[in-house]
This record gives C-alpha cells, structure tokens and sequence, in this order.
C-alpha cells in the first residue's frame, strides 16, 4: 500500500472541511466540524453511538437481503423469459420511481411502528434497483454459453445455476452494489417511521429539539463514514475471481 | 376593516386547529399536530389592493418552521412555547408577543378500548408528535397524576397525520396530539377522546405568537398591529359560536389548512372550549410552569428565565381592533 496514493483524496477531504469550517463560524444551524467531532464523542460516551449505529445496520440488512432474495430470481425470470419481462416490468417500472417516503402511512398500517416499517421501506428502496440490474444481466447474457452449455446436455435449473447466473452476476453485483447505496441512502427517511433509535432517528430526533444541528451533522458525517465502508466492502466483492472474468480479459 | 378582520382571520386559523402538516410525512417526527402554520411579514404584495398585516405560510413540519424563524428568513412564527424558550436561551433573537390558543390537545384511544382513565394506558404504547412536543409534557402531566412511572408507558413518535392510521392499525393504543389530528379518528369513527386539555388543564398553552428581535426593532408598530389583531380575533372566536363557523371556513381552504371543514368545524364545536381563544395574554406563572414541566421532559435542560423569551410590551399596549367578517 502506497500512502502516496490517498494524498489526492485526503487533500480534498481537508479542503472541503476547511471551507465549512469557515462557513459555519457564527451560523446559528450549521454547526463546525469541531461541534460536530465534540458531538459524535457526547454520543459514543453516552453509549447512544454504537446503538444508533446498530439498529440502522440491522434494518439494512434485512431489508437489503430481503429485497435480494426476492429480486434476483424474479430479476432472472424476467430477463430469461420474455413473456415475464412483458407481465411484470411495467408494474416494476410503475412502483420504482416512488419514494419510500410516500410509503410511510401505508407503512405503518402494515407494519405498525417497530422495526418492521423502516425494513419495509429499506427493502422497497432496495428491490426496485437490483430487479433492472439482475433483468438486464440474465438477458444479456452470450447466447453462445447458452448454447454451448446445451450443447453439453445442460439444463433447466442447472443450467441457471452452472452458465446463465455466473455470466449475469457481473450486472447483479453492480445491481447489489446501486442497492445497497440505496438501501443506506434511505435509512434516513425509513427511520422516520416511528421507532426510538438509529441514525435517522437521531437526525430527525436532533431536528426536532430545540438546537441541536451539530447532532444532525453528526448524523450526516457517520452516515457517509458507514457508507463508504459499505462501499469498499462491494467494490471487494466486484473484484472476485468469480466476478472479475468478464472485465479481466 | 372587513380585510383587515378577514387576514387576521386567517392567523386565527391557523391557531385554531393546528392542522400542523397536512398529510406531510416529512414532518418526522415533527410535532405536535398543532399549529405548523406561521406569518411571514411580508407585508403582502400578494394582493396589492388589501392592506396585509403578515402573509400566511403554512409549514409542512415543525422542523422546518424553526430553521425558517432561526435563519431568519421567517419574521414572525406561531412556534411551540417550549422550543422558543430553547431558541432564546441558545442565543436565537426571538420573543413570544401573545399566546396563539389555549387547550386543544387530546388524548385518543380506539372507541372499544377499556381504558376509561388514564391509568388504564399501563403497559400500553402510546405516540406522541416528538419528545419535544408539548403534548408530550401533557402526557407526562397525566403519568404523574395517574402514578405511572417511565416504564409504565411506551412512548412512541409519530408524525401527527399518520397518528390515526396508527391506532386504527392498533400499532398504538393511544394517541397525544393537537387538533385536528385528534378529532380526525373520532369523526371516523374509529377513535374516542380519552383526555381534552379542556377537561385537566384548560390554561394549556401550546402555539405561541414568536417574532425576531429585529422586527420588534425596525417595526414596532407593524409588531403591535399584528398583536392587536391576533388578540381581537380570538376574542372574537369565542364571543359567538357562529364566528367559529365562519373561523372554519376560513380555515379549511386550501391555501390555509387544506383540510375539510367539518373537521376544523368539528374541532371548533364539541365542544366549543375544545380550543380557546379569548385569552391570548402572556402570564408569567404559566410559563414558569411550563418552563418547568419542559425541564422535567427533558426538553430542555436548564432554568431559563421568563425575560429571556417574552417581550410583554406589545401585550400591555393592547388594543382591540373591530373585526366585521360575515
């Protein structure tokens, strides 16, 4: 690992921060970086950090691995079948552009007001993505895999599962990895459905009391922090042997 | 006078009802389904032919509100009285001038619930607007008179609009918000007022009338007109029940509430001190109290002293103003 090759990254980072710091001296809402630093100690020794952290985490994840299980087989029957792109992909195209926000009421009387409604709304935010990205993938695989598999004797299920699902899986990762961007990028507004904990909730928490902004920069700041983390993690995935072949040659 | 009245009309509407944030789920957590409406002092070019006092905004959410008045671009807000204490204390330049109602928050449970009282919620979840809420501290005020400890009642926030639909769904047995929020699931059908502020604490405050500091400076007068104004017109809500037909109307249009009348009418009739507007005066024992019981809920986490977030000079200058709207 070359240090050298952060410098770039790490001279904007620090461009940007001096700028708000300069912004924000003697504004009434947008708190320093120093507030915002001295905020995210208050949390982590209130003990409130980590929890926050946590319960954000794990709606994400059960929203986003939900929403995986059902939209890469029902991606994959759409992109495989003809007949099921042409059932399904309107109402998938008519669902996908509304906010999960606008799912809130119906949310909660569904789900009601525990962990359930924000999953809910994480797993919409998430299915829409990775359906279009796993639909295209199937359907654009080479047919002469195809051929040459059946040519071998393969197929149905195992043919899915030995050609048609390795050659598509470069377009489902990028499909995955839009998702769980989505996925985090809504745990904002999932989070506003009515529980008592998370990083959304402590925006809008924060928001609420009287004049506590440096909590939702705070907020703001560990979101972007677990979100580049997610990321690295799928860009790791995307750069397996198993997933590498199609860009490598 | 007649669009004099009728503007001023429209401040009072907004006090009335609260109808905080129509069907606005942004509103987060956001409050109290009180008041969300405010007055942007723009002295009105909307329609140039009518002498204005304030321009009526109505805000989707308390949040919103409150960055609205901090950064200034909002002259004059009807804000929750323990938020401006909050804002004042951190150096915000507000003050409260006069109240915007009295009472109007209720407490709802499914109409087959058992609970007669409150005590009966043990155990049970209950939502509220926000912690910050001051329906929150009515909650509060009802658990210690009840003997209910903090595990004793689940509190739960809601944004107001989706609080009926909550209960409805039986996410919640009980409900904490201000009008009309509450009177949306008794008109249904499917709720039952448990507590008004009427029936425990009629003086309640929530909505307060909150101006810049440099308003109070650059204008004064323009300040104690619109103080006039707001104070006529709620006693002239109250001195004729037919006044708060036309007050509903009013206030049910789409540029106000956009809500329908008969929940704002609703609202305004059963009964008739379900929101109060005869006394608009600023007292300072009240706000001690509620200065007090907002420490208690933790929604604020220090004294702060009366002359900190009230100027009571317009008050004291108060002169009524004839208010002729059919």
């Amino acid at each position: 690992m070359k240090p050298l090759r952060y410098l770039p990254a790490l001279g904007i980072i620090a461009v940007i921060i001096a700028l708000w710091w300069v912004t924000a001296l003697g504004s009434l809402i947008f708190p320093t970086p120093l507030a915002v630093v001295k905020a995210i100690a208050e949390l982590a020794r209130e003990g409130t950090l980590l929890q926050h952290v946590y319960a954000s985490l794990y709606r994400v994840t059960i929203g986003y691995l939900g929403a995986l299980a059902l939209a890469i087989p029902l991606g994959s029957l759409m992109g495989w079948f003809p007949r099921w792109f042409g059932a399904v992909n309107p109402v998938v195209q008519i669902l996908r552009p509304i906010s999960p926000i606008a799912w809130i009421p119906l949310a909660i009387l569904w789900f009601g007001v525990g962990d359930a409604s924000p999953t809910f709304l994480i797993f919409l935010a998430t299915f829409f993505p990775v359906v279009v990205a796993t639909a295209s993938g199937v359907h654009l695989v080479e047919q002469q895999y195809v051929r040459a598999a059946r040519n071998f004797g393969v197929n149905g299920f195992k043919l899915y599962q030995r050609v048609i699902f390795p050659a598509a899986l470069p377009n489902i990762i990028t499909g995955m990895r839009v998702g769980l961007g989505v996925a985090w990028l809504v745990v904002v507004a999932a989070e506003m459905v009515a529980i008592n904990s998370g990083l959304g909730y402590l925006i809008i928490d924060a928001r609420n009391a009287g004049s506590r902004y440096d909590l939702v920069v705070a907020g703001m700041v560990i979101i972007g922090i677990i979100g580049f983390g997610l990321d690295a993690v799928m860009r790791r995935l995307e750069s397996l042997e198993e997933v590498r072949w199609r860009y490598g040659t | 006078m007649t669009q004099d009245g009728r503007e001023i009309d429209m401040t009072r509407g907004m006090d009335e009802s609260g109808l905080g944030m129509p069907g606005m789920t942004m509103a987060s957590m956001s409050m109290p389904g009180m008041p969300t409406g405010s007055l942007a002092t723009d002295t009105a070019k909307a329609q140039p032919t009518v002498p204005q006092v304030a321009q009526f905004v109505r805000y989707s959410g308390w949040p919103e509100l409150k960055e609205a008045l901090m950064s200034g671009r909002l002259k004059v807000a009807m804000m929750l009285a323990p938020m401006v204490m909050d804002l004042a204390d951190k150096g915000v330049p507000v003050r409260i001038v006069a109240l915007g109602h009295r009472s109007g928050a209720v407490i709802m449970v499914n109409k087959d619930s058992p609970a007669r009282d409150f005590g009966d919620l043990r155990g049970k979840r209950i939502a509220i607007p926000s912690r910050f809420a001051v329906d929150h501290i009515f909650v509060r005020r009802l658990m210690r008179e009840h003997g209910l400890g903090d595990r004793d009642l689940t509190m739960v926030e809601i944004a107001p609009p989706d609080m009926p639909a909550a209960l409805l769904a039986g996410a919640v047995d009980a409900y904490a918000t201000g009008e009309p929020y509450g009177a949306k699931s008794e008109m249904a059908g499917y709720g039952r007022v448990l507590y008004m502020t009427r029936d425990v604490w009629p003086k309640y405050i929530c909505c307060v009338l909150t101006v810049r500091e440099e308003l109070i400076k650059s204008d004064p007068e323009l300040v104690q007109n619109l103080v006039n104004h707001v104070m006529s017109a709620g006693q002239w809500l109250d001195s004729d029940p037919k006044h708060r037909t036309i007050a509903a109307r009013i206030a049910s249009e789409r540029s106000i509430f956009n809500q329908a009348f008969e929940l704002i009418n609703w609202v305004m009739e059963r009964p008739a001190d379900r929101v109060t507007y005869g006394d608009l005066r600023l007292i300072r024992t009240e706000f001690d109290e509620m200065m007090r019981l907002a420490m208690n809920a933790k929604i604020i986490n220090h004294p702060i002293p009366y002359e900190t977030y009230v100027d009571e000079s317009f008050m004291r200058r108060f002169r009524p103003v004839s208010i002729s709207i059919q």
